[in-house]
Order: C-alpha cells, then structure tokens, then sequence
C-alpha cells in the first residue's frame, strides 16, 4: 500500500473512531445511569466495530484494549464504569494523535492498558467543571452561518487533497501536514451533520391542519429522527418529503366517511422514515390511502405510446415510475395544496438531478410508498477520474461495475447495428462516448457504468485513479441539461465534472434500450478476475480491504452491511462474497442464511471475516451455511486466494 | 398584384432574444443618470467600456481555463475556477449577437464577477481593465455597439453600460 493511500486510511479511521467515541460516550452514559442491557449491547457493538477497523489497520495495541474494554462493559461496578469513561477519552487522544502523528503514542496507550485491563491504576484526571449557566458558558458555543463553515470545508478539502499529493520525499512533515489536513476536513464536515429529526420538525403540525383543511384525519409517524445527515442533503429532503406529504393528503388518503366504507379505520396512517444506508439518504413516504390505479394509468401510457407492447410488458411499479416522471395526473382539477394532478415530477426530477433513485409502489385500496435515496454527503465523492474529449471527468465509484482496456492485451470491439460493442462477461455492451465539444482519439478503455439497472460500457481515452473530491455544485437554472453533478478541482489544478450516472445512462442510452439483456457472445481471452462482493459496515475497514483486494486484481464491490451485500447479491451474483462478521441490520450469518436459502446464490462461495477467533462464532458462521471464517488480523491476500483454492473458486 | 406572404425568421432559440428585447425596451432609469462613485473599464474589440464598480464582486485579469459543461447551455462558455471556486462563465461579446469566443480567447481575457444567489458569473470582456473614477456621466449616447444598453459615456470616452441592464442581462444567463 502507497504512503498517500496509508494516510488517507489513517484518516479515515481516525474520523471513524470519533464517530464511534461519541455513540460509545452516550452509550456508556445510559448504562451508567441505571441497568440497561441494551446499551451494553449497543457499546460492544460499537467497540467490536472500531476494533475491526483498527484491526484492518494493523493497530494491535488499540485491538487488545479495544477487545477488553468490550469485556469491561459487562462489569457493573461505578469503579468499572468510571473505568470506561476515562479510557474513552484516553482513546480519544490516541486517535487524535494517530492522525496527527500518523503512529500511536505509547504514553496514552500504557495509560489505556492501565484503564481497561485491569492493572495498575488508572491516573486520576481533574473533574471538569460543568459548563456554567452564565454569559461566560454561552460564550462556548458559537453559531456561524452555514455558508462560512462549507467555505471553510471547501478550503480544508483543497488542502487535503494538495496533501495527499505531495511526493513521499516531503518525508515525515509532509506525512504530518497530510494527516492534519484529512483530520481537519473531517472535523468540518462533521460540523455540517445535523441530526434528521432537525428537518421534519413542525411535519405533524403542518400535517394535522392540511388535513383537518381537507377534511381528513391523518396521524404522522416519522422514523428516523437520530439520523445524523449532511445539512445540505437534509435540507434537499426535507423539501421533498413535504411536497410528497401534500400530495399523500390531498390525493392519497380518502375521506373518513370513504374509509369507513372500506373498512379501514378513520384515521389514515402517513409514515415518514429516514434511513442511511451506505453513502446515501434513503426516505420512505408511505400512507395507507386510496393507492395507485395501474391499471387505468397502464391503459392511458398505452393509449399515447408508440410501442404499446412494451407498455404491457413493464412491471406495475415501471409503470408507476413512467407515470410520474413524466407528471401523470390522476386528477383533472389543480388545488391549492399540490397543484394539478400527482405531480410526482418535480420529486423524480430533483432526485435524479441530485444523482439519487426514486421507486414509487402502490396496491389499490392499500396505499402507496414512494422511495427516494439521495447521496448522503455532497461534500465528498470517491470518484474514478477518466478523461475524454481533452476534459476530465469523475465517475461515482458506486456505479463503476469495472474498468476494461480495449484493444491490444485487452477486449476485442465486436460490431453492433447501433455501434460497437463490448464483451463483458457473459453480455455484450454497447460501447458509448460522452458528447464532448471535441472528440478525441479512439477510446482506449471501457468503463462499465451501472444505474437504475442498466449497464453501459463508456468508451474514454484516459483512465485515471480513483480519489475523492469535494464538488461544488453546478447551477442547475443555467445549466438545466447538464450530465454533470458537480465540479472540483484536483490537486493538479486541472478542473474535474462529476458525472451523474443516471443522467448519463439516460442521455446515452435510447429509452426502449432499458434494461434488455444482451445476447452471450463467446468468451474473449482475458485473465479471469474474480468479482467479489465486499460487505463491511466499517468505513476505514472496507476501504483497506478494497484497497488491498483490488491490489491484488480482483474486481471489488462494497455494501455497507448484510442488507445491501443481499441486494447486490441478488443484482449481479458474484465469484465469492467476503462478510464481516458482526453488522447491523443483517449480520454475517445473517447475509449466509439468506444467499442460501435463494436458489441463484445457494452454491455462492461466502466467507466470514470477523476479529473475533472464538469457536462459538466460527460454529455459528458454519452453521449458516458459510464456507470459511477468517479472522480479520489475519486476513491477506494470499490467504484469501489459498482459501479460494481450497474452495474451488479458479481465477 | 401578387401579394407576398409575410417573411418569417425562424430562431432556434427565440428566449434569449426576447429576453435582450426586453432588456434594451427598457426606459433608462434614473439610476444610469446619477453620478457614480467609480468605474472598471474594459474593453470589448475597439470599444472602450466601462461598468459601475458597485454592480461587480471583482475583477480578474485573466479567467484561467474554462471548460465546457457536459451538456451544459451553448449560450455560456462553460465553467472556469477562480481560488478554487467555480464561476459560471458567461462572454459579454454574446450580448451584441456576436456569439461566444472560442474558450482558448476566453481563457486569456479578464472577467467581471457577479455573484448571484448560491452561485458566481464570470463575465467575460477584453482587457486591459482599469479603474475609472466617477462623476457625472455624460448624456447617454446611441449604443456603438449593438445589443447593449448605455447609461452615458465617461470623461475618458469610455460608453457606461446600464447598471441595470448588465444586472438583468446576467440574471437572464438562466432563461432557457
């Protein structure tokens, strides 16, 4: 691993392991109030977590204590608890002086083992004064204008990324500067997360009076509210479920008398949840109101199509989705609350400019949920740089499936009746390039782009290194066509557009080209490189991992726990899933369970990884049906590869 | 005798033109005829320019790259960074009907900031800049230069754009 990349994952953890401080702070707070054995699950979650992340790292030091303070959080005693305090904060320093430093400070760290493994006694530290109800306290806490702290992120991120490139023989001052600016952009960005709750406040109350307008009966229940958001992610949201909560009053929920009649209570039900899963924001708006006719609206897209038939062949919910985003109208008349019609457009439109998905699901006489995911942070996108047409352009790591060098040592172009085509895998893909002003030269690679479903293999001249950038945004008023998100600036000073893969895929790609599946075509020469399927739930984890696995060759995709590595799974089957052991929502096991029990990934090769080496949790990996069980310290390359072998996984 | 039927002029675009219509039917206001404090001047081919400071941010001597946006509007040159920060970058030049400069020019020449809501404008021109001080500004004489709006010429001979309208030719970058 190159220094640059070693800093960038040192960064990583150490933003992590703040994170991760705060919830075992509060967590140790509430179990220390009175018994609760939640929170002390909840702590040695938490704590379980950060040891795999400092395992990924190589921090043994910080796993051993990590390890025991777990142990720590089932003693009782004020003695104990007292303990853990002390230690969090210690863990806090050593974190802090780890991005700083770029190493662990041996003083904290005897004074943490000290702490939590239960020896010598723990230094005392001076109480801290509570913060004083005065003039004086106020004067601790500061309110600036959001503006001024997303100008200070935006310097940070430069400086960062400036960093990040200087030459290894900037030796250790250069090392320290980069790892001071990764802590400081963190430390901004962490400025900019509001909890979610922030943004649906007053929801109820606006809900109860349009209702009682309307002549309905609705009760609100919002989920989600912990959820900490990007404030410019959370403010986008907010705008967006109210106009659906508008819409779900005005044309979604009957009547009491109607609903009465259908033998549903009087009162409707309007849930809003928030959710993060992986890198973005996904809200739900569901009500239990009239729900969709797609019948009716199937028949009406058919009566004005060109080809009916593929208006016949799509799903209910494309059905829905065609409807609203072209702005369907269930209603001829407009009112005064959302206008004419459903009026969903506006909502599809937004979402996809923003690079998100929108899902619309309805059962008549049941209801309807409208889904929509947004990045979760706009501030900072992993990007894979390509260049085209002279210009340099960044693909979301997210929709990169793979990347393919055309030509000599690489994929043949095979002639298609719309263009060329690429081999990949199984399926041929039509070959496309970005419109830019200038055409440049033949492409030389192929990068396979993934949105909505559909595949596309970019034809570029340049293929560049995945980083991570700050975009700016891009003034969608004076540029309401653009296939770009964002723009930002690399360390070379050479300006980058953050291309938006749904915006691409649309452009790019005729609307009846959605989703066909390619004919096969017969395999073309190229060593075999094994797709696996990354799922763990810690940040800095998964990136050492990927970072170490595409290394090595192999094509990585990342979920961010067990749910999504099922998705993911279920989207496009991979040669071998590797899964931590414990996540949230869907653990190790859990994801196990699941792929065995589909038939398309019964015989899917699965390994647990987990930093715990204990018989207990190597049974309960084997007897969800996983294949192997390493353990995360271990963990290598030519392990990985020798357990394949052992598998019957051939590259 | 033959009538013939009434010519008919076919515009891609008729917004942008409707927009500058607007703009240019204006009455001059009494703000274009007060003093003014002080002047950037600027060029635009052989016409000596000139501009309110107050209307602009800053000035800049020389763009930098600018880059077209993928997609992006035709009427604008593309995207420029200045300290890092992204401009939209518009060519006064497309003001006169003359269409905007190939961008290795616009690269080279000086730009007007205009900061808009949430976002900046670059307004392309020709340089070399200078400052201008105020005073009162002579009568408003016909536009040399057609398609912009003057609000009177200055003692160095410089025309004075409308204040008001350079504001409402920026503000209407985003008609589509």
């Amino acid at each position: 691993m190159d220094a640059a990349t070693h800093r960038r994952l040192l960064g990583l953890f150490a933003a992590e392991a703040a994170e991760s401080l705060t919830a075992l702070g509060e967590t140790c707070a509430r179990f220390s109030a009175g018994p609760d054995p939640a929170a002390v699950v909840e702590f040695k979650q938490v704590a379980h977590g950060l040891k795999g992340a400092a395992a990924a790292l190589g921090l043994a030091p910080l796993v051993d204590a990590l390890h025991r303070l777990e142990g720590l959080a089932a003693d009782e005693t004020a003695a104990a608890r007292a303990r853990i305090a002390r230690a969090l904060e210690v863990l806090g320093a050593i974190t802090t002086g780890l991005s700083v430093h770029g190493q662990l400070g041996q003083s904290e760290l005897d004074v943490l083992a000290a702490l939590v493994g239960g020896g010598a006694a723990a230094p005392e530290r001076p109480a801290r004064p509570a913060a004083p109800a005065t003039a004086e306290g106020a004067l601790e806490r500061l309110t600036l204008p959001a503006r001024e702290v997303d100008d200070a992120l935006r310097l940070a991120s430069a400086v960062a990324r400036q960093a990040a490139a200087l030459p290894d023989a900037a030796g250790a001052p250069g090392v320290e500067l980069a790892l001071s600016a990764d802590r400081l952009e963190a430390l901004l960005l962490e400025f900019r997360m509001v909890p979610a709750g922030q943004a649906f406040e007053g929801l109820d109350a606006e809900v109860g009076a349009l209702a009682a307008k309307l002549g309905k009966d609705v009760g609100l229940e919002v989920r989600g509210l912990e959820v900490r958001v990007d404030r410019n992610t959370l403010q986008f949201a907010r705008a967006m479920v109210r106009h659906l909560v508008r819409n779900a009053i005005d044309h979604g929920f009957e009547a009491p008398t109607d609903r009465a009649r259908a033998g549903k209570p009087a009162r409707g039900r309007l849930t809003v949840a928030a959710a993060v899963l992986g890198a973005t924001l996904e809200i739900r708006v569901a009500d239990d109101g009239a729900g969709f006719d797609a019948d009716g609206i199937r028949a009406r897209l058919s009566a004005a199509a060109r080809d009916p038939a593929r208006i016949a062949s799509l799903s209910d919910a494309d059905v829905l989705l065609q409807f609203a985003a072209a702005g369907g109208s269930t209603r001829a008349e407009a009112t005064d609350v959302s206008g004419r019609g459903v009026g969903l457009s506006a909502v599809v439109s937004l979402v996809r400019s923003k690079g998100g998905d929108f899902r619309l699901e309805s059962v008549r006489g049941q209801g309807s949920t409208v889904t929509f995911d947004v990045p979760l942070d706009a501030y900072s996108a992993e990007v894979l740089t390509v260049g085209s047409g002279g210009l340099l352009f960044g693909i979301p790591l997210t929709a990169v499936e793979r990347t393919l060098r055309i030509g000599e040592g690489g994929v043949a172009l095979q002639p298609g009746p719309t263009g060329p085509m690429v081999p990949v895998d199984e399926q041929i893909l039509q070959l496309v390039a970005l419109p830019t002003p200038d055409r440049g030269p033949a492409p030389r690679f192929a990068v396979v782009v993934r949105a909505n479903q559909r595949r596309v293999a970019l034809g570029v001249e340049d293929l560049g290194d995945a980083t991570r950038v700050s975009p700016q945004r891009v003034p969608p008023a004076v540029h309401p066509d653009a296939l770009v998100t964002g723009v930002a600036l690399l360390p070379s000073g050479d300006p980058l557009q953050l291309l938006s893969p749904h915006l691409l895929l649309d452009a790019v790609l005729p609307a009846s080209a959605a989703p066909p599946e390619a004919p096969a075509v017969a395999a073309v020469p190229e060593r075999r490189r094994l797709k696996v399927l990354l799922a763990e739930d810690s940040l800095s984890t998964r990136e050492v991992l990927r970072v170490l696995l595409e290394q090595e060759g192999f094509v990585v995709r990342v979920a961010g726990d067990g749910a999504e590595a099922l998705e993911a799974a279920r989207r496009e089957v991979p040669d071998v899933v590797l899964s931590d052991f414990n996540m949230p929502r869907c653990d190790g096991p859990g994801l196990s369970r699941a792929l065995r029990a589909a038939p398309a990934t019964a015989r899917l090769p699965i390994i647990l990884l987990s930093s715990q080496a204990d018989e207990r949790s190597k049974a309960a990996g084997a007897a969800s049906g996983a294949d192997a069980y390493l353990v995360k310290s271990q963990f290598n390359a030519a392990l990985l590869r020798a357990t394949l072998r052992r598998l019957g996984v051939e590259e | 005798m033959k009538r013939l039927s009434p010519l008919q002029v076919r515009v891609p675009d008729p917004e942008p033109l409707k927009a500058q219509a607007a703009l240019l039917a204006l009455p001059p206001e009494a703000e274009d005829t007060h003093a003014v404090l002080a002047l950037v001047g600027f060029r635009l081919g052989a016409h000596a320019c000139a501009i309110e400071l107050g209307v602009v941010s800053r000035a800049v001597a020389r763009l930098g790259r600018v880059v077209p946006l993928l997609g992006g509007s035709q009427r604008l040159a593309g995207i420029a960074f200045i300290d890092n920060v992204p401009h939209v970058v518009a060519d006064l030049w497309a003001a006169t009907g003359a269409g905007v400069r190939p961008r290795a020019t616009l690269t080279e020449a000086p730009a007007l900031v205009v900061v808009r809501e949430g976002w900046r404008v670059a307004v392309s021109v020709d340089g070399p800049l200078d400052l201008l001080e105020g005073g009162q500004l002579r009568a408003t004489p016909a536009s040399a230069v057609a398609g912009l709006a003057l609000a009177g010429s200055h003692a160095s001979g410089a025309m004075v754009l409308s204040a008001a309208w350079f504001k409402g030719w920026v503000e209407g970058l985003d008609a589509r």
